[in-house]
């Protein structure tokens, strides 16, 4: 070996036998301890991660059911037909109405809801409801009389 | 000092070791003191450095692409626990708090070669007296944990030819210093 290389390695021995001597000393026994507490660690987290996964999948279950609900309300709508939304719908519906009504000059609810059947093209489900929700729209009882229950007339 | 090393073996035994606690325990044992001073490097206290390579150790068992067998777990693991401690030893920085081992480094200051009983390495401590912190820490990579220059540059962030490079210089430095002690 030449000398550089042989003075290279003596060099290195040394330096390496001063790295060793320098602190941190590390103990066996620390050495074990720090393992071992490593390992619980890993444990601890290794069991955390499917408990983890559970919740998300039970999250992600409750949320596609709801949005499943939620689509199932907007496409089977059991309630019978909402009157006043049959009137904002059909909003030159209300003008046709009083047009035709104009035309009868009558007032009475009955020449009223065959009227308005016949501009709606289907039978009004409910008097009673027809007639509040008519009452409590000025688009169409625009008159400002009210409803006289005894001569159900408005 | 090799360059180049098998590391499928090496890959073999990590991946075994998140589920067997006999290979956790003898990759732990071998590679926490190395570890360990990487992080004592910036810290310069014993137990924030023994926290620093829990969360590194934790960190690179769980992370399921962190090793992909390129380097050594050695040069890896080292990486981690130094990146760990310079996060942590930056958070503290900019908190304002004294930042970890400067209580230490302050009593630190004084020559180490005093408390050296043998002439031989209190030759060597002189020597390194005329090296910066970052040189002894290249030197010390280099010779105690046996690292390559691609490992040591991937720990540092350097470039291989400029480690080398570093690592020549710092060799000439020393052999001056010890060559003086001699003469």
């Amino acid at each position: 070996m030449p000398e550089t290389d042989t003075k290279k390695t003596a060099y290195n021995t040394e330096i390496k036998r001063y790295f060793d001597t320098m602190p941190p000393h590390i103990e066996r026994g620390r050495l074990q301890a720090e393992a071992d507490a490593a390992w619980m660690s890993l444990q601890q987290v290794k069991a955390e991660v499917p408990q983890r996964g559970f919740a998300w999948r039970v999250w992600a279950s409750l949320g596609a059911l709801a949005l499943l609900l939620a689509l199932a309300t907007l496409f089977i709508d059991t309630d019978p037909p909402d009157i006043n939304e049959e009137i904002n719908i059909e909003s030159s519906a209300a003008e046709r109405f009083w047009a035709s009504l104009d035309t009868t000059e009558s007032d009475d609810i009955a020449t009223m809801l065959t009227a308005w059947e016949k501009i709606v093209e289907h039978p009004v489900p409910s008097k009673e409801e027809w007639i509040q929700s008519v009452a409590s729209d000025w688009q169409i009882l625009d008159t400002g009389t009210l409803f006289n229950a005894e001569t159900d007339t408005l | 000092m090799a360059t180049t090393r098998d590391h499928t073996a090496e890959h073999d035994r990590w991946r075994q070791a998140r589920n067997n606690r006999e290979s956790f325990n003898a990759l732990y044992s071998e590679y926490a003191p190395s570890m360990h001073r990487a992080a004592w490097q910036v810290t310069h206290n014993e137990e924030t450095a023994w926290d620093i390579v829990q969360q590194a150790f934790l960190k690179a068992i769980q992370s399921e692409a962190g090793y992909g067998g390129r380097g050594s777990i050695k040069g890896w693991l080292i990486r981690i626990a130094r990146n760990t401690a310079l996060d942590q030893w930056r958070q503290r920085k900019r908190r304002d708090e004294q930042p970890l081992g400067d209580q230490e480094r302050a009593d630190d200051q004084g020559p180490e070669y005093a408390l050296i009983a043998d002439e031989g390495l209190r030759r060597v401590a002189r020597a390194m007296e005329h090296l910066s912190a970052d040189e002894r820490e290249m030197i010390r990579l280099h010779v105690q944990e046996d690292l390559t220059y691609q490992e040591m540059a991937d720990i540092l962030g350097r470039k291989t030819g400029a480690i080398r490079v570093a690592i020549h210089r710092i060799r000439k430095k020393l052999a001056a210093g010890l060559e003086e002690e001699h003469a």
